[in-house]
């Protein structure tokens, strides 16, 4: 078999099981959200109403959008605070065997950040910095109810079509209970164990020592008298050559983090090197059902969204953009990567695809998953707000990096996070059918909604606010020392790396192109500002959009209603989505992968 | 150290919570 039809055959048999579950697991979605009497709610029931009677919730009062807003961002603020303290506190606190010492005012910051806004973005080393309590109770907590705060700001959008001169948009504590309690924690369960039965590990022993076959010869950093690395008159490390037969194996609970990491869209690993550690992703099989779990939420979303607003070809509508977008960039990617290096034939060495060896650009990449798993899960990541890796992007082809990129600046759409990807194609298809009412002369609507001034402004809030922190940012690091200061590759690269930084920080994604030494106080503060700004700006506009429909009459369908379910609107939609991605980027998108792909391939 | 950072999250918030109080504000004016 060769390796596009492999790359074909992994794709298909991926997408077809993620769609098959998305009509079943979308009904279920809707039905517990909306609070039907369903057999999930028969079990949980008790214990939802548990918690409202402990934190004097009220289940039945809903919210105006504006209460519903500042209850979801007290709400991240105060998780924020819990993350950050766990961090700067764990040396004095339980569940951390290897008296990891507390992490760093700018770390905990950028961390405490990146687990709030479903970004994950990770300047530290999971194993040699966070102890398991900080792991548990900060970060894992934090990807299920960011991942929960999407999935809330998702319904009240679509509450705003539903509704009919509503005043209120629903009630968040509720909202982020029942997406926690009936659809996140039961799928974590069942996907934790799968990958624990592929060999995840789950425990809260201390790190182990190996004994290792070959000497290990490196450079051992030598310390001073206080343990502070040794530095010479250019500020580098003062190393001394060591020899070892020792390796440290670290352990914790991963396979619980594993799963919310994935089904949550959130990316954050336990490990640094994420899902290409064997740890976390140790066969073909659970990367499979990583790449499976990533998609899940976010494709049966959209059979929610058409179920609830009492019309499910609008769920399909959406997901077919969402399905064309998605497969022709990650088709790029594989194809970039299966190509591989020009200059290598040019040298004489073989790249080519045979039975004996894979071909092509095997940089970065494990060699138990080859490339076109690697290709597919880095499209995958970055299509939703993921940002889990299994190879790393900075390794990639010009153009295999240049997928990634744009999948995050196009807006993760393609389907998207958990609530994220729903509400942010939504956004587009309300541009879209303004673009088309101005086309046509008339008044745009939307599931029977007019869409009018204010909508549109909103709109622009929402799209416009990430491309600002993206660029705005890259700029900023392109021009000062800090932001030079953490390149390791000169040109073109270095400057993809940065801007991959910002687009990864300002999209919520958290996927790094690993060639950045992102862990300093330039790179934690303003990738930080970027992620809170990136996260909660575009939920805000979100937010008031859904408000302003729901205050709405519903206006029946006509003879010059425009059909939003044919192949008509998704043509408009995908044009929609990439005029503004294009319009947005491709400056920057030339200054980086492009011109970097040109000159590999006049052999510079 | 920790001042500062939690002071830049509580800004960060503030702003945040701005912007929804500017956007009803601009819901009175319609």
């Amino acid at each position: 078999m060769d390796a596009t039809t492999k790359f074909a055959l992994l794709a298909v048999l991926i997408l077809g099981a993620v769609i098959a579950c998305a009509r079943p697991l979308g009904k279920y979605i809707a039905d517990v959200m909306e609070g039907r009497n369903t057999f999930a709610s028969r079990i949980g029931g008790p214990l939802e109403r548990l918690i409202y009677r402990l934190c004097g919730t009220d289940p039945s009062r809903e919210m105006t959008w504006s209460h519903y807003a500042i209850a979801l961002l007290v709400f991240n603020l105060l998780g924020a605070l819990v993350v950050y303290g766990l961090q700067r506190l764990q040396p004095w606190l339980p569940l951390n065997p290897q008296h990891l010492a507390g992490v760093s005012a700018d770390s905990s910051f950028n961390t405490a950040v990146a687990f709030v806004t479903n970004t994950d973005w990770q300047g530290y080393s999971g194993e040699s910095t966070m102890s398991y309590l900080t792991q548990m109770a900060g970060l894992t907590v934090q990807n299920y109810l960011s991942a929960a705060t999407g999935l809330a700001v998702a319904l009240v959008l679509i509450r705003g079509f539903i509704r009919h001169c509503a005043d209120r948009v629903g009630n968040f504590w509720v909202d982020i209970t029942r997406a926690s309690l009936y659809l996140l924690l039961p799928l974590s369960i069942v996907l934790a164990l799968a990958l624990a039965s592929q060999g995840v590990i789950q425990n809260l022993d201390s790190y182990k020592t190996a004994t290792t076959i070959e000497k290990l010869t490196f450079d051992n950093p030598k310390t001073d008298a206080d343990g502070s690395p040794l530095k010479d008159d250019k500020g580098n490390a003062v190393t001394e050559p060591a020899t070892t037969q020792a390796q440290t194996l670290p352990m914790g609970p991963v396979a619980s983090q594993e799963s919310i990491k994935e089904l949550g869209t959130n990316g954050g690993g336990f490990f640094n090197a994420n899902s290409a550690h064997p740890y976390e992703n140790p066969t073909t099989l659970s990367n499979v059902l990583e790449i499976a779990a990533i998609f899940l939420i976010p494709f049966a979303l959209t059979y929610a969204f058409g179920r609830m607003v009492g019309d499910s070809r609008q769920g399909w509508a959406l997901m077919v953009a969402m399905l064309v977008l998605f497969a022709v960039l990650a088709a790029t990617a594989f194809v970039s990567e299966q190509t591989g290096n020009p200059l290598f034939a040019q040298n004489g060495v073989d790249s080519q695809a045979t039975s004996m060896q894979s071909g092509g650009n095997m940089e970065g990449k494990e060699t138990r998953f080859g490339i076109a798993a690697s290709a597919l899960f880095a499209a995958a990541t970055t299509a939703t707000s993921c940002g889990a890796v299994n190879g790393m992007h900075d390794s990639m082809m010009p153009m295999g990096g240049f997928v990634p990129l744009f999948l995050m600046q196009l807006g993760e759409l393609t389907p998207g996070g958990v609530g994220t990807g729903i509400y942010t194609i939504l956004l587009f298809a309300i541009l879209g059918v303004f673009i088309a009412g101005l086309m046509i002369g008339r008044t745009p609507e939307y599931l029977g909604k007019k869409i009018e001034a204010r909508e549109m402004k909103l709109a622009s809030i929402f799209i416009l606010t990430t491309p600002m922190v993206v660029l705005v940012g890259t700029a900023i690091g392109v021009v000062t020392l800090g932001g030079q200061a953490g390149v390791s590759n000169p040109g073109a690269h270095g400057f993809s790396e940065i801007l991959y930084a910002f687009t990864s920080a300002g999209n919520n994604n958290g996927s790094a192109f690993a060639g950045l030494s992102a862990n300093t106080e330039f790179y934690n503060l303003g990738l930080g500002i970027a992620m809170w700004l990136g996260r909660f700006w575009p939920i805000v506009a979100a937010l008031a959009i859904g408000g302003s429909l729901a205050s709405k009459k519903r206006i029946p369908v006509t003879e010059g209603t425009m059909p939003t379910h044919g192949p008509l609107f998704i043509t408009l939609l995908i044009g929609t989505i990439l005029l503004i991605g294009v319009l947005n980027y491709v400056p920057a998108l030339a200054l980086g992968p492009v011109v970097e792909h040109f000159m590999l391939f006049q052999g510079r | 150290m920790d001042a500062i950072y939690l002071t830049i999250l509580l800004m960060l918030l503030l702003a945040t919570i701005g912007l929804v109080l500017g956007i009803d504000r601009i819901g009175e004016d319609r």
